[in-house]
């Protein structure tokens, strides 16, 4: 069973409507309590990084989760659940992530990218390899992004897509059983709800 | 490269899509086959007056288009509270709009844009030309009270609020048709370095080119129900793939 984290702020809603509509069961964990049966995670967020984690600590998910995907549970991270994969996070102060990736997210503005911030429609992810992820989803599909952060640093090993936005930028990952992808799935039709059914299903 | 987006934008009064032409209101209509269409966007406003703002009725249209329709969808009308934005936020909605709000309560605004992040909040600017004919005014409160501020002034207040993206509305050009007032979107597009959306006045697809050629402009909404027709957001972005405007034409549907 897949298990929807609620921080308290994300939009569970839309995971679990694209879920739904996939006919894929899951679940919604809001403590530590609600972890049984489940076997794989993902981690959405909107928001911004300081309430998404003071949230998570609140509620003792953070530790939880940590160990959790430390032991091999596959997890999706999704837009602010994508960041909270990395190190550290400059939104609103300075705040430690999970850290199963290294990598620090920045502002779009510390990359000198001379274009709008956010980065807010659609655009693409071109694969920088092969994933099971991405299966069955074309090279040149759109995703929506809406973001004004994103993760640097990362070890060319882990990067699976990128986004050319004035340069190019770190749209997706994958490490081991760690997932991650900036634009949101489950609002980017048919090709994202595709992208969440091969993650609940591999 | 980021796409120009296509905006369906739907007003809704107590949970009836709103409609002034001659429009049948219900809107299951429309829900049904937005998502079929091709729209890259979603923005259903509520506009009910006092006490039916933010009703059951709204928020069940809201939930409805959610379930449906996997495309980002932006809520606005009447959110003046945390409170109210919470709720929009956890139905499961990308973005709010907000507005009027503003003027009232600014601390509210830079409150939104820190909690939920500022890409998750929209501010939307109603304008009308002013009396002299060379400037704009803004207006708030659905166009009733004039901003009693400089139109540029009052722009930079909002920007100073981190807020995420603009969308402009020139309120006489509404429903009228006739293009998108290109001269109110020169007047404010320079002094705005977030994204930028506009509303107001498409009648046909050179319209929607006449905006979306423009550098500084991120996507056009049209409020235009007979843009919904059967395939007709297909056949505008064929038009505007067809004069080079950068576009997403994958195949949709679920």
């Amino acid at each position: 069973m897949i298990g929807i984290i609620n921080s308290g702020i994300g939009n569970i809603a839309s995971i679990k409507s694209a879920l739904n509509k996939k006919s894929i069961e899951h679940k919604v964990c809001i403590s530590k309590n609600d972890f049984d049966k489940i076997n794989k995670i993902i981690l959405p967020g909107v928001g911004s990084f300081k309430t998404f984690y003071e949230n998570l600590i609140e509620n003792s998910i953070f530790e939880i989760l940590k160990k959790k995907i430390q032991n091999g549970m596959p997890i999706l991270g999704i837009c602010l659940g994508y960041h909270a994969l990395f190190k550290s996070s400059n939104e609103f102060g300075h705040y430690e992530g999970l850290g199963f990736v290294d990598g620090e997210v920045k502002n779009l503005s510390e990359l000198n990218i001379n274009l709008r911030i956010p980065h807010v429609g659609w655009n693409i992810c071109t694969l920088k390899k092969k994933s099971i992820l991405f299966e069955n989803i074309d090279n040149e599909k759109n995703f929506y992004f809406t973001h004004s952060y994103i993760p640097t640093g990362v070890s060319t090993n882990n990067i699976l897509g990128v986004t050319p936005y004035g340069k190019e930028i770190i749209s997706a990952i994958e490490k081991d059983n760690i997932f991650g992808v900036q634009f949101h799935p489950e609002k980017s039709q048919k090709q994202g709800l595709c992208l969440l059914e091969n993650f609940c299903k591999f | 490269m980021l796409k120009k987006r296509i905006i369906i934008s739907l007003t809704f009064n107590d949970g009836v899509l709103f409609r002034t032409k001659k429009f049948k209101p219900d809107y299951r209509y429309t829900k049904n086959f937005v998502d079929l269409w091709n729209a890259d966007e979603i923005i259903l406003i509520d506009v009910s007056d006092g006490s039916n703002k933010q009703s059951q009725n709204f928020l069940k249209v809201v939930n409805f288009f959610i379930e449906n329709c996997h495309l980002p969808i932006t809520v606005g009308g009447g959110i003046d509270s945390l409170k109210k934005a919470k709720k929009v936020f956890e139905l499961g909605v990308e973005k709010i709009i907000v507005n009027s709000s503003s003027y009232t309560n600014p601390q509210l605004t830079s409150l939104l844009a820190s909690t939920y992040g500022s890409s998750s909040i929209v501010h939307s600017i109603d304008c009308k030309k002013s009396k002299d004919n060379k400037l704009y005014d803004i207006y708030i409160n659905n166009g009733k009270t004039k901003v009693d501020q400089k139109s540029l002034e009052y722009l930079k207040k909002i920007l100073s609020f981190n807020v995420g993206e603009i969308l402009i509305n020139n309120i006489d050009n509404d429903g009228s048709l006739l293009g998108y007032d290109l001269e109110l979107i020169n007047f404010f597009a320079n002094h705005i370095n977030i994204p930028l959306i506009v509303q107001g006045g498409a009648g046909n697809w050179e319209h929607f080119y006449e905006v979306l050629k423009l550098n500084n402009i991120s996507g056009a909404c049209t409020q235009n129900i007979y843009h919904f027709t059967e395939k007709s957001l297909i056949s505008l972005k064929m038009f505007l793939k067809e004069k080079k405007i950068n576009i997403r034409l994958d195949d949709t549907g679920l």
